[in-house]
């Protein structure tokens, strides 16, 4: 993973702003999509962005500046997601993802973003323990060491889960009937 | 090898975790076996649609609202202000125990003055646990929300 250098990670932690700048604009593709991804909406996932950056704003004398700054930074980020999750099984009624489900469009009709809005339907259906490890893998390009740290969890166990959670996935984005549909788009 | 083997390896492909030996393994499964071509064919397609949905439309106010909020906590986070949360922590508490026949008289009526500070304390420390969130929860079960975590499953009901 490519991620800031050691010398912006220092600036960072003591408080320069432009080194913040950099955190941002480094990581915002990556958190904005986790966000997308764990939590299904792009509303959640804007709101999810925001306060990641801005905890590890306020918590950045937590973060070691000798050490890497990716796995700190994304676990500050997984926390919070499932922070999110937790909340919002605390609401009654809302532990479902709050995604539509999309109605079977004939192909002339799926434009990109609904195809999107299809794969973010199809992940909901996921555990999010799975949608955290394909999370990290396809928006933070972690690798599986690096997923490991970030959870706590042995590498042997990332790789179970990614693949677990890449053919639930595929089960649910390929369901009987979308698949042949979704394919000629 | 087998299917279901066959399709942990394809799995394994779109993840980009197959290790050296295991190309030619699965190339030789695939070149006898039509169903599991077909298998790759919807690994491929599912995993490009994932690749594809990577966020490559960031809301483009994202930085500067960040940048914008940034600044307050920064401004704020001067030393005055850090000898200034403890102080109105307790004077909120105090003014919370001194209000509290008052505004939460069904709830602490029947509570002690000492069971209701106790009660503000114990939302204090909650809330000072927010600090912890640095260091990974990993006490934290889906199971406690109701969700289950046992591997033979992996679909949410
Ligand atoms: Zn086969």
């Amino acid at each position: 993973m490519k991620g800031i250098d050691q010398d912006s990670a220092k600036k960072f932690h003591d408080g320069d702003f432009e080194a913040l700048r950099n955190v941002i604009e480094r990581y915002q593709g990556s958190v904005f999509g986790i966000g997308l991804k764990l939590l299904g909406s792009v509303d959640d996932a804007k709101d999810f962005s925001q306060d990641v950056f801005l905890h590890a704003y306020e918590k950045r004398d937590r973060y070691d500046p000798e050490r890497p700054f990716e796995p700190w930074f994304f676990k500050l980020a997984m926390n919070l997601g499932r922070q999110k999750l937790r909340n919002r099984r605390e609401i009654p009624g809302s532990d479902n993802m709050p995604v539509e489900v999309i109605e079977e469009t004939a192909c002339k009709g799926v434009l990109e973003g609904e195809r999107k809005e299809r794969v973010r339907h199809a992940l909901t259906t996921l555990k999010p323990i799975y949608r955290e490890c394909l999370a990290l893998r396809f928006e933070a390009d972690l690798k599986l060491h690096e997923i490991a740290e970030v959870l706590g969890i042995s590498p042997e166990t990332v790789k179970t889960r990614l693949r677990r959670g890449l053919m639930a996935f595929k089960e649910s984005y390929t369901k009987a009937g979308d698949y042949s549909e979704l394919q000629k788009c | 090898m087998n299917c279901k083997n066959a399709e942990e390896l394809i799995a394994d492909r779109e993840l980009g975790l197959l290790e050296g030996g295991q190309v030619n393994e699965l190339e030789q499964h695939l070149s006898e076996c039509a169903d599991c071509r077909k298998l790759a064919d919807e690994y491929a397609f599912a995993a490009e649609a994932l690749k594809e949905s990577r966020a490559d439309t960031v809301p483009p106010a994202l930085a500067d609202e960040v940048l914008a909020k940034a600044g307050k906590i920064h401004g704020k986070q001067s030393k005055i202000f850090r000898l200034a949360v403890p102080a109105v922590a307790a004077a909120a508490v105090l003014l919370a125990v001194v209000l509290s026949p008052v505004f939460f008289s069904k709830d602490s009526s029947d509570m002690t003055t000492l069971q209701v500070l106790e009660a503000y304390a114990e939302d204090f420390e909650a809330i000072g646990m927010e600090d912890g969130i640095g260091d990974y929860d990993t006490g934290f079960r889906y199971e406690d929300f109701g969700v289950s975590d046992t591997l033979t499953t992996y679909i949410n009901q």
